[in-house]
This record gives C-alpha cells, structure tokens and sequence, in this order.
C-alpha cells in the first residue's frame, strides 16, 4: 500500500511538472499596469546592452504608455535564438531584434520580418550612407534600420608603450609601416613571439584586402555581379599580405582559431592591429587605459586614392510575427532620431551610419580621437550582395592554404576563390 | 492483473514525456528533411529525396562521418584501456578513502562544464604561448601552431575528451572491478596466474555486464561529441580535418540556414550510431553471471 501511494505521488509530480510547461502566461506579463511592454532582443556586450536600456529608458520617459525590455543573448548562440524566435507568433517571438548584418540575409531571405514603413524608408534612403543599408534591402524594400557604419578598416590600436620603450614614431606611410613591423617583430620558429603590424584575423584580413585592391584603382566585383580577386591589383594586394607572413612579422594563429588579433596588442603581444572602431572599447577588459596604454590610429594609406569596401553593419530589425509591430517601428524611429542615435554610437565606439551626423558636433566632440575615421567614409563602398560570413571562410582558408604552399600559385588562388565566393555566396534575392 | 494497470496507468506520465520530448523531435526531424526547410519561411517546398541524394554526394559529409567513425574508435579504445587500468590500480589501493580520494580527483573534470574546460585548453594549453609549447620547448622543439595542423588538433581533440570523461567510466568499472568474487582471483593465484594473467581472464571477463554496458553507452556518447569540436575547430579545421557529424550538422543548419537539409544529415547520423550500437550489442552479448 506504501508504495502504491508512493507511486501515485511520483506520478502526479511528474505530470505537474510537464503542465508546468504548458500554458500561457505571457499575456498577464505583457500588459502590465496598462502598458504595452516591448522586449528588445541583442547580444551579450556590456557597453551595448547599458546603451540599449538607456535608451530604452529615454523612450519610456517620453512615452509613458510602453515598457522596453532589453535581453540579452551570449554572441554564439545569438544566431540561433533569433533563427527560432522568428518562428515563434504572438508574445513568444520579440518585438525588436539588434541583428549583425551578416546575419540579416538569412532571415530577409524568409517572410518573417516587417517592412520598414514608406516615410521612414524615404528617411533611410535620403540620410543613410550606402553600405549601411546593403544587405537590408529586397525587392526595393528595407527590412533593417543600420544603427552604425560598421567599418574594419582605415584605423588601428597601437601599443603605446611598447612604442616607446623602443623609441618608435607611429608609421604614417605604408612603406613606415613595414619598416617599423619588421623591425619590432620577433619570430621562433612557426610562431611570432612579437607581432608588427597584425591584419591576421576573420575581420581584419579581407578587408584590408579589397581596401588594398580599391586603393590601387582596382575593383573586386565585376559588370555580372560576379567576384574577380584575379586582377593585377588582386595579386599585387596579396602579395604584399603573403610578404608579411613569409617576413616572420606575424604569425597566423588568429586566423586559424578565430580570434582577434587586437588582443594581442592590449597582452603587449604586439604593437599594431588593424581593427574597427569597435575594438577601442575591448582595451577596458584588459584594464587599459586609453591614450596611456593604447591609442587608435589610422592605418596607412595603401594605394594613391583611399577606397575601402565595408559590409553592412549592426541594425534593427523587427519581426512580422511580434505581437506589437507598431510600437516596435516607434521605438525603432524614435532610436534613429540623429541625438539619439549619436549617444548609442558613443557609448558604444560606432561610426553614425547618417550624412547628416558625420558633422555632428556632439560626436565630434566625444570622439575625437576616431575622427579621422568620418573623413574617409563616404570614400567606401558595399561589400556586395554577398553572404560576407562565407565569403570570409572562403577566402580566409586559400590565404592559409597559400602561406602553407611551398608551390605557390596566387593568381590561381585568387582564381578558383573567385569563383567559389560567386558560386556559393551570392545572395538568393535582389536588392532592387 | 490489477496490479499491471495499476503499473501501466503510473508509466503514462514518463511515456509522454518521452513522446513529447524524445520520439515526436525524432519524427519530426526525419519528417523537414524531405522539405527545402527554413522555419522562418511561410513556404518550405516539398523535396523528396533530392536532400538524401545531396547528402550521398556530399564530399564534406563523408570527411565528416570518417572523422566522426575514428573518432569514435580511437576515443573509445583509449578511454577503455586507460579507464580499465585506473579502476584496477584504484583497486589495488590499500584504504577506502584513498580509494575515494582518487576517484574524486578523476571525477571532477566530469562535472566541469565542457564550454568551460574546452576554452581553457585551447587558451591557456594549445595556444601557441600555452602550456603545450612550453613543455615542448624544453625538450627543444620549437612552437607550433596547433590549429594549422590536421591530424595532431584531432589528436589533442581527443586527448581532451579523454581528460573530461575519464572520472565517470573509472567509477563504474571501479564498481564491476569490486563486484568480482574475490574467490576466483585467489583459485587462479593459487594456480600460478600473475596479476596480468588474473585481470585479462578472470576479472575482465567476469565485468562482461559492466564492460558492455560502459562501451556501448560511451560510443554512443562520443558519435554525437560536439562542444569541444566547436570550441577547438568552430570551422571544421584545416581542410575540415576535425569536422565531424554534429559539428557539420550545428554549421548547416545555424550558419548555412539550411535546416531541411541539416535534419537529413541527423538522419544520416542516427542511421550510424543505431547500427554501431547494434553491432557492439550483439558483439558483447554477455550470457553467463558469477554462478
């Protein structure tokens, strides 16, 4: 008799906890005091999310009748928690989503996101600077608001200390730059005990790349669309990359396990990286102290005329199946709003994505040391209808394949990479 | 009679459980790898088998599966010898507590979270300033750069493995190795039999149960190893010379977007632990018991 009661004890506990999991109550939670709440999805960056509730606070100030919630997700598992939330319908799927523009294809190409509303579109397509809206756009509509120029090129975090004890000038030329790599770094073996000038990395490489291609008067997308990295310019660019290597002043071990190489510059590991404004803020992790320890200053000038290619950046976007589409374009047009905008693109180390604030005195004043950046970015162009994540590994791996390659052939390399990026990487759907 | 309804009617909680939980993802998941599917979409057209033949022609797949079948193998022979000759040495030692002080020491890296762990290794030992090199280089071999290489990051993927999963198996063949009749082993001492002798023909033998048991959960464990190949090869390596299965199937599916076909590729994979699990089944059918 024990054990029957046992028995139905257990049981009726474990058919508790599996309803536990049933029901909804998300709709007691989202209608709180009259409100209307909001939840804002982004991923895990201390500087960012106090941005985001900042504004978040801002807005609710202003607009009494909402409450934002800002959640945060660890990076890695960002991708995949958007992926099934925009399965999800009604109080399950968020109202607004921060999404990292090589993320966005993936889930521009379904029907899962709202259309940017016609008179903020006008908005976006007369103030914001074209790379920033590339990937956003499908069948001349938009579908993500950029929240910054994101650009990994043009400037680069230099050890300050390590600059003077050697009593070294920062390079200002590119023919300095080498000089001054060459002359600091230290290799053992296969490894680089202290690295020169770094550009080693998933961001840093490609990008320095096409800049050194556009800078030569070059160009990497061809009439059809297609990727052509095979062109005089190409191979001169790789080429200088490759001498960098075979010259011992950096090593490839970022590249291979997928790390930055500005943290070797903040372990005093190395004394130059090429890194976007963003990685400005990452010298805090390591106890650093800007203008003291680091300083961020720009790369040099590869070729005669300063072009780059910058790929679409951080913006927001918000799911067809939220429950509060309206709100969302609200909020969404309220953190747009120039003086808004700008304090998230300080708080954060971003470059604004609008004409209008390249001249905007608040963030000049704030940002002063990164500047120098706003002069040159009207200089770029769209990294192209492309999968850039993928386009990263494949070309990412022939340049490891060829620093590897005792036979090398660049163009070849150059050739069959090519060919392989306009194969599997182009977009599935047009821009206009 | 009474009694198997009342027995019946206690098991229909845990049954759904398992049904909701365990056989319907099962179900589904084969069910979207007919479909081109992408749950974001309104549409997911019907494919057929165009995934299954994808699959068959898929160069990355089968570099996967190998990788992920030797893998399995080596992983799996050197966690059992090792584990083995733990739990016999552990056996041999004079007090309990000693006993369950070492057992301790190899169970904690059981119970630390593998993310944790993996990141440590590749950080703080496979780095090229890490402790590996370190030790390398007292012996006067330069450092190296351990994720350029091809076989030797798998190597060091498996000797990770190893280090995190020793602790459990040393415990349940420390269980099985205590279980054996001490009678046996002293009649074979009596009849000339070494301590080698004793172990491989008396007391492995006699762990036939626990021995089946440990082997068949820890293949089927180690085909479905994940974390730590994301942590240590997050693209598959050179050349995908450390991509295996689930890692192949975690990038298709959440970085290629491609679910539909990421599901046949899990297909693809219950198809092969089902059949190693069978064989290792039917391999070590265990018949007789200590009478």
């Amino acid at each position: 008799m024990k054990n029957r009661i046992l028995s139905i004890l257990l049981c009726t506990a474990m058919v508790a906890s599996l309803a536990v999991g049933c029901g909804d109550k998300d709709k007691e939670t989202k209608v709180d005091e009259g409100k209307t709440t909001l939840t804002f999805w982004c991923h895990e960056n201390e500087p960012w999310i106090k941005s985001y509730e900042a504004m978040a606070e801002k807005f609710e100030s202003e607009h009494p009748e909402y409450d934002v919630v800002v959640q945060s997700y660890p990076f890695n598992v960002y991708t995949d928690k958007i992926q099934t939330a925009l399965t999800s319908k009604g109080a399950e799927c968020p109202d607004i989503i921060a999404v990292w523009g090589g993320m966005a294809p993936a889930y521009i190409e379904s029907d899962a996101l709202a259309a940017v509303p016609e008179d903020f579109e006008k908005e976006l397509r007369e103030d914001y600077m074209e790379p920033t809206l590339g990937v956003y756009q499908k069948d001349g509509k938009i579908y993500g608001v950029p929240m910054e120029y994101n650009l990994e090129y043009g400037g680069m975090i230099v050890n300050k200390k390590l600059f003077e004890e050697a009593n070294i000038e920062y390079p200002t030329t590119w023919e300095e730059l080498r000089k001054v790599s060459q002359e600091v770094s230290v290799s053992n073996g296969d490894i680089v005990e202290m690295e020169g000038f770094e550009m080693m990395d998933s961001d840093s490489l490609i990008c320095n790349y096409l800049a050194m291609i556009l800078q030569q008067g070059g160009q990497y997308i061809e009439e059809n669309g297609d990727i052509n990295f095979a062109t005089p310019e190409g191979i001169k660019a790789l080429e200088e990359i490759l001498s960098m290597v075979d010259n011992g002043e950096v090593d490839l071990e970022n590249l291979a396990n997928g790390e930055y190489c500005f943290n070797d510059v903040y372990q005093d590991k190395g004394y130059m990286a090429s890194v976007g404004t963003w990685g400005i803020g990452e010298g805090s992790a390591y106890d650093l102290t800007y203008g003291e320890d680091y300083e961020y200053i720009p790369v040099p000038q590869y070729g005669e005329k300063m072009a780059f290619a910058s790929e679409t950046g951080w913006g927001i976007m918000i799911p067809a199946n939220g429950e509060n589409v309206d709100a969302a374009w609200e909020f969404v047009q309220f953190f747009s709003q120039p003086e808004n905008l700008v304090e998230h693109n300080i708080a954060c180390n971003q470059l604004p994505p609008r004409k209008s604030m390249l001249t905007n005195e608040t963030y000049l004043e704030a940002m002063s040391d990164i500047s120098f950046i706003l002069d040159i970015l009207p200089e770029g162009q769209w990294m192209g209808p492309y999968n850039t994540s993928a386009m990263r590994q494949i070309f990412n791996q022939m340049f490891l394949d060829l620093c590897e390659s005792s036979d090398r052939d660049v163009e070849g390399a150059l050739k069959d990479a090519s060919e392989q990026i306009s194969s599997e990487c182009k977009m599935s759907y047009s821009m206009n | 009679m009474k009694n198997n309804k009342f027995v019946a009617a206690v098991m229909v909680p845990a049954c759904i459980y398992i049904f909701i939980f365990v056989i319907f993802p099962v179900l589904y998941g084969l069910g979207i790898s007919f479909f081109d599917y992408n749950p974001a979409s309104s549409t997911n057209p019907f494919l057929g088998l165009e995934n299954y033949k994808r699959m068959f022609g898929d160069a990355t797949f089968w570099l996967s599966l190998k990788n992920t079948v030797v893998f399995g193998i080596v992983a799996l022979i050197l966690n059992l010898i090792v584990t083995l000759f733990l739990a016999e040495i552990i056996s041999l030692l004079p007090s309990k507590r000693l006993k369950t002080l070492f057992r301790t020491i190899l169970f904690i890296p059981c119970i630390a979270p593998v993310v944790g762990t993996s990141m440590i290794w590749k950080h703080g030992i496979v780095a090229t300033d890490g402790i590996l090199n370190a030790i390398l280089g007292k012996f006067g071999v330069p450092p190296h750069n351990w994720y350029l290489t091809e076989g030797a990051l798998f190597l060091i993927i498996i000797v990770y493995t190893l280090w995190a999963d020793l602790g459990y198996n040393v415990v349940l063949f420390s269980a099985g190795v205590e279980n054996v009749p001490k009678d046996f082993e002293d009649a074979a001492a009596i009849d000339g039999a070494g301590p080698v002798q004793r172990f491989l023909y008396i007391k492995l033998p006699l762990m036939g149960r626990t021995f089946a048991f440990v082997a068949i959960m820890t293949m089927a464990d180690y085909f479905q190893m994940f974390t730590q190949f994301n942590i240590f090869a997050p693209t598959g390596g050179r050349h995908n010379s450390a991509m295996v299965l689930t890692n192949y199937i975690y990038r298709t599916s959440f970085s290629n977007f491609d679910m539909g076909y990421a599901s046949t590729l899990s297909a693809g994979l219950f198809v092969v632990v089902f059949a190693v699990a069978m064989i290792q089944n039917r391999m070590m059918r265990i018949d007789w018991g200590y009478e």
